[in-house]
């Protein structure tokens, strides 16, 4: 994968991300809307699974995702600052 | 006291036109008081209710999911020129 697919994955994450924010912030005070509720999952999941391909092709995207009991991968990965390099 | 989402079992308000929410399961009449009937001093919220929403760049862009929300704050619009 490019640094160009990085960052179109990264952007995705971003993007899925906001609407499943905005949505937990109307179920808030609407927790039984039906259709608020298939929105927020739908979203959610893509946004998860975008996630995984993410750790899998280019690292951990949190620290939560480091998986790895022998080394800590996370400083293997660009820091925010070197992203546009 | 009478507010916004007075339900009607328990509205006293004159001059009310009935609203029916659906929330859920739950299909709840509600009487919507208007402006002029309601209680001086407080504050109002209309309620919100699940509508068409932006697609996801579009969203991320102006600041919000919901269209009804995307108002010009501050004389100025979110969206990125």
């Amino acid at each position: 994968m490019t640094p160009n697919e990085r960052n179109e994955l990264l952007n995705y994450i971003y993007t899925a991300g906001f609407a499943v924010d905005d949505t937990v912030l109307y179920l808030d005070t609407h927790p039984t809307d039906k259709v608020a509720l298939q929105y927020y999952h739908k979203y959610n999941a893509i946004r998860q699974q975008a996630v995984k391909e993410y750790n899998t092709y280019f690292g951990p995207l949190t620290d939560e995702s480091v998986e790895s009991t022998t080394k800590w991968t996370w400083v293997e990965e660009p820091w925010p600052w070197e992203m546009g390099r | 006291m009478i507010n916004y989402r007075t339900p009607i079992h328990s509205a006293n308000a004159m001059d009310t036109r009935d609203n029916i929410i659906l929330d859920g399961d739950n299909v709840t009449l509600y009487k919507c008081i208007s402006v002029e009937d309601m209680p001086l001093a407080m504050a109002y919220v209309p309620w919100q209710q699940w509508k068409t929403v932006y697609d996801l760049n579009k969203a991320l862009k102006i600041g919000t999911i919901f269209p009804e929300l995307d108002l010009p704050f501050c004389g100025m619009r979110g969206e990125h020129a």
